[in-house]
């Protein structure tokens, strides 16, 4: 059986509404009308051992909301989720010493004390053994350099500190399933870089199984090979990232600079000239003849430069958004994930 | 389990010591026994009230002012905050029922008292002339025993008043309401002997004597042999009741938080 296993999973919310002002305070004191909110609508996937996993939706799409239900802090309205064999919301503690769930905007290290005491409360209530828990941290500690911050109050601390300090405090227990619900939220370029990278290097190091929300593309990017798209708590895309990009962007764009201009008309017949103005073109080609146009290009116009980049996965997905699905693309795992 | 509560009593020690400022002042803050006690010294000017007079009052007080400082408890407000505020959720994810770290923080706090406002509780009693305690150990250890006791009763039915948080925004006006019948029936006001018989015997059944008043009464030595071991009998009854209001509110408003969104 797969590690993380979910099968027609649904979370609805009874929402409680009330028309604003001082009327609608006292019609809903005694009339409360409630809406059914359908969070997660029956959403089914597998995840292997070892996978990293992205989780691709817009706001309110119910990625957290799913995250939620499988660390177990959510009952589930209809379906099931098993993970490593546990039933999440049953929160046996042998299934919470197995997981972690870090969420960006969220704390668990205590405010007003340095994280090393907070550490320390961790080793106690997960059992770690104090062998164990000294190689951990120092694996921690040189991964995400803490040296220097865990003795400081966590408040002084900066938001890009903490967060390091409330990822080593999540991973002490060397969770096998980690719930990363926008890790890198509000951090810097650099930050958000040093994090992904840790990530990567701690599901490399134990074989660790990643499922990730995040807003930057880059950290889905750069994570996972599988993602899934997730949108009015339907899955619409389960499956390999580059593939989904190939489907939904059949196209690649050249970026040309030129040494002599050139007028629009003249490139038009290479592509979709989306920028041109003289000395610079962006132009859209089809995927399969990218190369063969760049070389035409380059033996045609007076080029000083030319790359061939992918889309904006920005902008793919934004359009996957707008457009609700994936055209032909069955909504069962396709691609295999990257497991070991 | 011990080593788990060690750990959790240091670093909430540690924490207590953060505040320090702060807890000084809810320590000195704790002070309406002294307002009835200066209260009832002026009636008792008068002439004695029933079997208490100036020094009996002193003694009343002082020993209620020692137990109170040893059974404060304010874990309502903490569930409230963290349950409205969705702080429980990761509270819930690691595999330590809550309610062990709150226990750990207000026994840390009752140390804290014990080194800095029990002495000077005692300092009081032993340098006011007239007021004296028995020293006799069975009587001391009663004390000790119902002491413990009273802090097991509010932290249990405190803890349950912030659980209805799952369902209302306004437990902490349930908790004020809890607090005013302890003002009133745990011997607040006036020592419990000197009520009329029918709002006495009322208070015998009502849970708050068995929170604060009933300690203050063994250590007086105001209780006959059988009245003591009835009296503390009852006093392990009402702990086992909010005990069972707990587990009952636990179970299902963990069911409630987790249906509705943590």
């Amino acid at each position: 059986m797969s590690q993380i296993d979910v099968h027609g999973l649904a979370k609805h919310y009874r929402v409680h509404r009330k028309a604003a002002g001082f009327m609608g305070s006292v019609r809903s004191f005694f009339q409360r009308q409630y809406q059914n909110v359908k969070a997660v609508d029956d959403i089914g996937f597998q995840i292997e051992e070892g996978e990293v996993v992205g989780f691709l939706g817009p706001n309110g799409a119910g990625k957290t909301t799913t995250l939620k239900v499988l660390s177990g802090l959510l009952h589930p309205t209809a379906g099931r989720a098993r993970i490593l064999g546990f039933t999440p919301h049953e929160r046996q503690s042998s299934f919470l010493k197995q997981i972690t769930l870090v969420m960006g905007q969220k704390n668990q290290l205590n405010w007003d004390l340095p994280a090393m005491e907070s550490f320390i409360v961790n080793q106690a209530i997960y059992d770690i053994p104090v062998d164990a828990f000294r190689q951990t941290l120092a694996e921690l500690t040189e991964l995400l350099d803490l040296d220097p911050l865990v003795d400081k109050q966590v408040r002084k601390l900066s938001l890009g500190e903490r967060m390091k300090c409330e990822l080593a405090a999540a991973l002490l227990h060397r969770p096998r399933v980690l719930f990363l619900d926008e890790p890198t939220i509000g951090l810097d370029v650099v930050m958000q870089t040093r994090i992904r990278q840790f990530v990567a290097e701690y599901n490399r190091r134990y074989g660790a199984t990643v499922i990730l929300t995040s807003h930057y593309m880059a950290d889905v990017t750069a994570l996972c090979k599988r993602v899934l798209v997730i949108d009015h708590g339907k899955l619409i895309y389960d499956g390999d990232l580059r593939a989904m990009i190939a489907r939904l962007a059949p196209y690649k764009v050249l970026k040309l600079i030129l040494r002599s201009p050139v007028t629009c008309e003249a490139l038009s017949p290479y592509g979709q000239v989306v920028d041109c103005n003289g000395l610079r073109a962006v132009i859209r080609v089809p995927r399969e003849t990218a190369t063969r146009a760049a070389a035409q290009l380059l033996g045609a116009v007076d080029v000083d430069d030319v790359t061939i980049e992918e889309p904006p996965v920005e902008a793919i997905v934004s359009e996957l958004f707008d457009r609700g699905q994936v055209d032909d693309a069955p909504t069962q795992r396709e691609g295999a994930g990257n497991a070991p | 389990m011990l080593h788990k509560y060690w750990v959790l009593l240091k670093v909430n020690w540690s924490l207590l010591l953060e505040y320090r400022a702060g807890m000084i002042i809810w320590v000195l803050a704790n002070t309406l026994p002294l307002v009835m006690l200066a209260v009832w010294i002026s009636i008792a000017d008068a002439g004695p009230v029933g079997n208490y007079g100036a020094a009996e009052f002193t003694a009343y007080y002082l020993a209620l002012l020692l137990v109170r400082q040893m059974t404060s408890v304010w874990v309502a407000w903490e569930l409230d905050y963290d349950i409205r505020l969705g702080e429980l959720s990761p509270k819930l994810l690691r595999p330590i029922d809550p309610i062990h770290n709150h226990l750990a923080l207000h026994l840390a706090d009752k140390i804290f008292r014990l080194f800095t406002v029990v002495p000077l509780i005692l300092l009081a009693a032993a340098v006011v002339p007239g007021v004296a305690y028995p020293t006799d150990p069975v009587t001391v250890a009663l004390f000790l025993v119902s002491t413990a006791c009273a802090l097991a009763i509010r932290f249990m039915m405190q803890y349950s008043v912030g659980l209805l948080s799952f369902w209302i925004t306004q437990s902490l006006a349930i908790n004020e309401m809890l607090y005013a019948g302890m003002v009133m029936f745990g011997g607040v006001i006036a020592p419990l002997e000197l009520f009329p018989p029918g709002a006495a015997r009322l208070a015998a059944v009502l849970p708050f004597r068995y929170m604060l008043s009933l300690p203050v009464e063994l250590l007086l030595g105001r209780l006959a042999g059988p009245e003591r071991l009835a009296a503390l009998g009852i006093q392990i009854l009402w702990l086992g009741v909010f005990i069972a209001i707990y587990r009952l509110l636990w179970r299902i408003g963990l069911k409630h938080y987790s249906a509705v969104g943590a």
